[in-house]
């Protein structure tokens, strides 16, 4: 087997285990929604915990600012729990949560750079940094200052791209999701996606050619 | 299509091919293209190094954390949602307010005072240049006077 096909097969395994996971998730999602319409005392805290951490660090990938993702998050689910009624389920909770997160980030990022243009407005230098927050520990101490310096000019690469293209590289590179998926969670054509996806992919590159330089 | 065994790969292609998104056919003859390419198969080592170091950072989110998230978005969704019935009941004043103010304004002028208003307006800024007329013609009256004297 070429090396080439190697890294394919690894992606393949990626997008099964992908998908035996959401199955998994699924079902139980669908458990804590009935309890939930059934008026079972805890079930959306339940359920808001489970789903909390992927869909805050789905928002903090989109907008890079971890206050905003979780109010952004927050906002999702209280929309799902005012849409229980006419929540169907014609697709699964995660993807409806993915859903909402995804545009409501794409929204702010879009107000924010309005915002910025209008009022030269730039972000307080002095935030608590998340990426610092988030340090691996498993990797040595150099490879956590890498990763973490690398992780920092990746998301100011990102506020580069326009709301639509970092959505599809966040909801592609990082969440895994299929194309396909991605066109129906942000309402767009395949082939719209994939375009975004080459541009994301290609401004991202240049953006961060010498960190990649000085690696090789 | 693109024939990918004989041409050069195209960079979308490969990074179709990299998220494991091009179909079974087109796969197999890329695969078979880079083999034999080694100008395409730098191209394809360049960019899988490149999008495997673009990993963005995680928030960990602790068990406390995650519970008091929880605990606070589910107190927001059983509050009552804020009524917007203060939005109508300020429109609703400020077009009373609108009404009563044009009520009490004076009565409507008669077509044709208006005009006549500003022309009186008008007279009255000149009405200094009046004086003046007045005082030249009692000054000619003053000097005749003063010719016979």
């Amino acid at each position: 087997m070429t090396p080439q096909a190697a890294t394919v097969v690894v992606d393949h395994a990626l997008v099964q285990n992908y998908v035996e996971a959401s199955e998994i998730g699924d079902r139980s999602d669908k458990i804590l929604l009935d309890q939930l319409r059934a008026g079972h005392p805890g079930a959306f805290e339940q359920l808001v915990a489970k789903q909390a951490s992927r869909l805050i660090n789905l928002a903090y990938r989109l907008v890079g600012n971890r206050a905003e993702a979780e109010e952004i998050a927050q906002e999702g689910f209280l929309r799902l729990h005012r849409s229980l009624d006419s929540f169907r389920g014609d697709c699964s909770l995660s993807s409806y949560l993915y859903r909402i997160v995804s545009r409501l980030a794409i929204d702010h990022l879009r107000r924010e750079k309005l915002r910025r243009k209008l009022f030269f407005f730039r972000r307080q230098e002095d935030d608590v940094d998340p990426v610092d927050m988030a340090a691996d520990t498993g990797a040595s101490p150099r490879d956590n200052l890498q990763s973490k310096e690398t992780g920092k000019r990746l998301l100011a690469a990102l506020d580069l791209l326009s709301a639509r293209q970092r959505a599809v590289f966040v909801l592609r590179h990082q969440e895994g999701l299929p194309l396909k998926e991605i066109a129906a969670t942000l309402g767009l054509e395949e082939g719209t996606v994939k375009t975004h996806l080459h541009r994301a992919v290609r401004a991202l590159r240049t953006e961060l050619k010498d960190l990649q330089e000085d690696r090789s | 299509m693109k024939d990918l065994g004989t041409r050069h790969s195209c960079k979308e292609d490969l990074l179709l091919y990299y998220y494991g998104e091009l179909a079974d056919l087109q796969r197999r003859e890329l695969e078979k293209h880079l083999a034999g390419c080694e100008r395409c198969d730098n191209e394809w080592q360049q960019l899988r190094r490149s999008l495997k170091e673009m990993a963005l950072p995680t928030i960990e989110l602790d068990p406390v954390e995650t519970k008091r998230f929880a605990a606070r978005v589910a107190e927001r969704a059983q509050r009552p949602r804020r009524s917007k019935l203060w939005l109508w009941g300020g429109a609703l004043t400020a077009c009373s307010i609108l009404a009563l103010s044009l009520m009490a304004r004076p009565p409507e002028l008669a077509p044709g005072q208006g005009t006549s208003l500003v022309a009186d307006a008008a007279m009255v800024q000149d009405l200094d240049l009046l004086q003046n007329m007045e005082l030249l013609e009692e000054l000619d009256l003053l000097q005749g006077l003063e010719g016979q004297g």
